[in-house]
Order: C-alpha cells, then structure tokens, then sequence
C-alpha cells in the first residue's frame, strides 16, 4: 500500500475512513506514516486544551428564563402560499429534465437499461424545491465565506465553488424567468452576476479588487436577498412534504 | 437512538403547536452546546450569550420550517452558526477603519507573569493558549471554522456538519481539512 494522504491521516483522525482496518495496518508497518500520524495527533490534542468558559450546571434553565418573555411576543413565520412557486417550478422541472436527460445520455447506462419508475408530481415539487433550496444555501455560504475570509487567503477556493454553482444558478434564473418569476429571477440574476465576477478573477487578484467584490456584496444586500429566498423555498418544500404524508 | 428519535420528533410536533414546556426542554438540552460553538467562533462570552438566545428565538419563529426528518440539535446548529457569522461580518465592518491585528505577530509561549507557583504558571499558559487557538482560528474563513469547531470540539460527523453549514459531504469534509491544515501550519511554533 502506498503511503497515507495527509487527508487520510485526517480523516484516519476523526474515525471518518471509509476502510479503516486498512488504515491500521499500513500505520504499524510504516514508520514514516506513523510519524505523521503521531504529529496530527499530537497537534490537533493540543488543540482541545483551548477552554471554553465554564457555564453553570443549570445554564439551559437561565437561557429559558431570559428567552420565555421573548416568546410571547413572538409569532410564527407565516409560510407563503403554494401558488407562488407553482409555475416557476414546472420550468424549472423541464429545465432539470433537459440536463438530467443530458447528464443520463452522456454518462448513464446503455439504452437497453430499464426506465426509471415514474415519480408522483409532489414528490417531483419536493426535490426540486429541495435541489434549489440547496443551491441557495451553498451560494450564501460560499459568499459569506468570501465576505468573511482574510484578504491574505485570496480567492483560489471561493473562485472553484462558484465556477460551479453559476451553471446551476443559470438555468434556475432562466427557469423563473420564463415562468414570469420576476422577483425570483432578479435576485438569481444578481447572484449569477457576482459568482461570475468571483469566478472570472484573475489568479494574484488584489486586495483591493476583493474588497471590491466584498463591497458589492454588502450594498445590493445580496446575503439578506438569498436568505430571505432560500426561507420562502424551504417553508414550501416543508409543507409539501407534509401534504405527501397525509 | 430509535427512542430518542421519536421522543425528538414528538417534542417538535408539539413546539410547531406551540407548546412551550416543549421548547422549554430543547432550550435546557441545547444551551449549553450552542453556547460552545458560539464561543469557539466569536471568542465572546457576551456575544455568545447573545447568539445563543437569538438562535432559540429565531427556531421558535422557524419553527413551521423545520423539517420532521432533520435532526433538531443540526438545525439548530445551523442557526446558530448562521448567527455567528453574521456577527462577525458586522463585527469586522465597524473594526476596518482599526489597523488589523497581525496573528503572526503573536509570540510563542513564553510566560509572561514571573511566578513561582506552578499553579499560576499554568493559568498563564493556559490564557496564553486560548489566546493564540483564538488567533489561529481567526485566520480561517468563517465556514472552515465552524466546520473545525463542529468537527474538533463538537464531534458532529461529516454529514452533520455537512447538514449545519448546508454544504454537500464533499464540501464539509474539504472544510475541515483546510482548517486543519492552516491551524496546523500557524501552530508549529507552539505546538513543538
């Protein structure tokens, strides 16, 4: 066996290797791996000995005292009704099954394979609103994580993840569009324009030119746009996942 | 786990009823956790406090979203995190006129409180520690330190973690391993 990747040894670390035995018996008989592995183990230890300040045993029972009075003046978010989404979610079912086709042609089994069991249309309704509901979660991520990082970390990661979310971005953006989703479309429009921005810089951009793209960011409000979106999906993926039950 | 499963699961249906002993119980179980996590990312006890009580008021009003097949300990997590970050955003746009602190500049450990007791000497390395774990983690993006605290210090799986930051397994796991080798990297002064 050929020596253990530093991902290994860390995922090794964690009990997270798919075959740890085989792990195991490379790290007794190799001892440049088991030098490696002693130094992770011995600096990621280290770490644990950062405290956390003591809390009392009854901390969960202050919080709720703090949190009751809160509550009352708190109602439940009101789920928006099923016909927001409705058309937009018919396009953008034909537009998956025009890429899920492409996908299956391209890479699937051969034509004599047998066809997939159809799926109900709520069952369809929930992994699309699923699939976009994902998509806009991982958007706000990767722009935060954008917002968030030091300028010294540049932007090779960031650039990676959205090169790859504004091919899916496209086609739910031209699916709302040709399903008259004004609002749903502009705030897709917007995003696809800033991943393409992240995207498309140069590789020893500068600080300034991030900031830059940071500063857009916060001005179109782009965060608080996504979130409020990816809430609006998830409260109907949620509602039609309870109708499939009863 | 089946048990606890089903007794979660009845807890959720009665808060999304609005039962508040309901919430009260996933108040009392959940703080603590919460209360971690949330110091581990913003190195404050007072912002901690805050976002722990932030995510529990922002669940009560999520609560309709929640869905019966997540794990409520994730998705609050997830909340809390969401919080977190947004603080920090906030935070660091009312610091930038500051001269950024430079976390390289940070000494190795040396005692800095000339002491004879060994049990003074160890409080001082143990502040001088924390401080420099703070720095360290300071240099990772916001996502690859909540995915280090979720899986360092919390112990959640990858799919947990994956689920918390709405990342795909491959993405988290990524994550983790960034963070690990950045802290690593900025630690070799220390941990030697």
């Amino acid at each position: 066996m050929k020596h253990l990747s530093d991902e290994q040894l860390v995922s090794h670390y964690y009990s997270e290797l798919d075959d740890p035995l085989e792990a195991v018996k490379h790290l007794e008989t190799c001892d440049d791996c088991q030098t490696r592995f002693a130094a992770l183990d011995r600096d990621l230890s280290f770490l644990k000995k950062a405290a956390v300040p003591d809390r009392p045993e009854d901390y969960g029972h202050h919080v709720w005292q703090r949190l009751e009075p809160r509550l009352k003046e708190t109602p439940a978010q009101v789920v928006p009704g099923r016909i927001v989404f409705r058309q937009w979610k018919l396009a953008v079912a034909a537009a998956l099954l025009v890429v899920t086709g492409f996908v299956a042609g391209r890479f699937g089994p051969g034509r004599e394979s047998p066809q997939p069991e159809p799926v109900s249309e709520t069952a369809r309704d929930r992994i699309l609103l699923t699939t976009v509901a994902d998509h806009l979660d991982q958007s706000q991520f990767a722009l935060l994580e954008l917002a968030n990082g030091a300028d010294s970390n540049g932007l090779d990661s960031d650039q990676a993840r959205a090169g790859e979310l504004v091919a899916a971005n496209r086609l739910y953006r031209q699916s709302a569009s040709q399903a008259g989703e004004a609002s749903l479309a502009s705030v897709l429009d917007e995003l696809e324009r800033v991943l393409i921005e992240i995207a498309n810089q140069p590789p020893d951009v500068t600080r300034r030119e991030l900031r830059e793209i940071r500063r857009r960011i916060d001005d179109e409000d782009l965060l608080f746009k996504i979130r409020v979106l990816s809430s609006q999906v998830r409260s109907r993926e949620k509602k039609d996942s309870s109708k499939s039950l009863l | 786990m089946e048990v606890m499963e089903a007794s979660q699961a009845t807890a959720v249906a009665q808060v999304q009823a609005g039962d508040h002993a309901a919430f009260q119980v996933l108040v009392e179980q959940h703080s603590l956790a919460l209360f971690r996590v949330a110091f581990r990312m913003t190195r404050s006890e007072s912002d901690a406090e805050e976002v722990v009580q932030e995510t529990f008021l922002r669940a009560y009003q999520q609560r309709e979203s929640f869905e019966a097949r997540s794990n409520v300990g994730t998705w609050l997590y997830r909340i809390a995190v969401n919080g977190c970050i947004d603080l920090l955003r906030k935070r660091k746009r009312h610091d930038a006129h500051l001269e950024p602190l430079d976390s390289d500049e940070v000494s190795a450990p040396v005692l800095t409180l000339a002491s004879s007791s060994p049990a003074a000497d160890r409080l001082v390395y143990s502040a001088q520690l924390s401080q420099r774990v703070a720095n360290v983690l300071e240099r990772l993006s916001s996502v690859e330190r909540a995915a280090f605290v979720l899986r360092h210090y919390e112990e959640l799986s990858t799919e947990g973690i994956a689920q918390s930051l709405g990342l795909s397994n491959s993405a988290a796991k990524q994550a983790v391993f960034r963070a690990v080798q950045k802290m690593r990297k900025a630690l070799e002064p220390w941990a030697r």
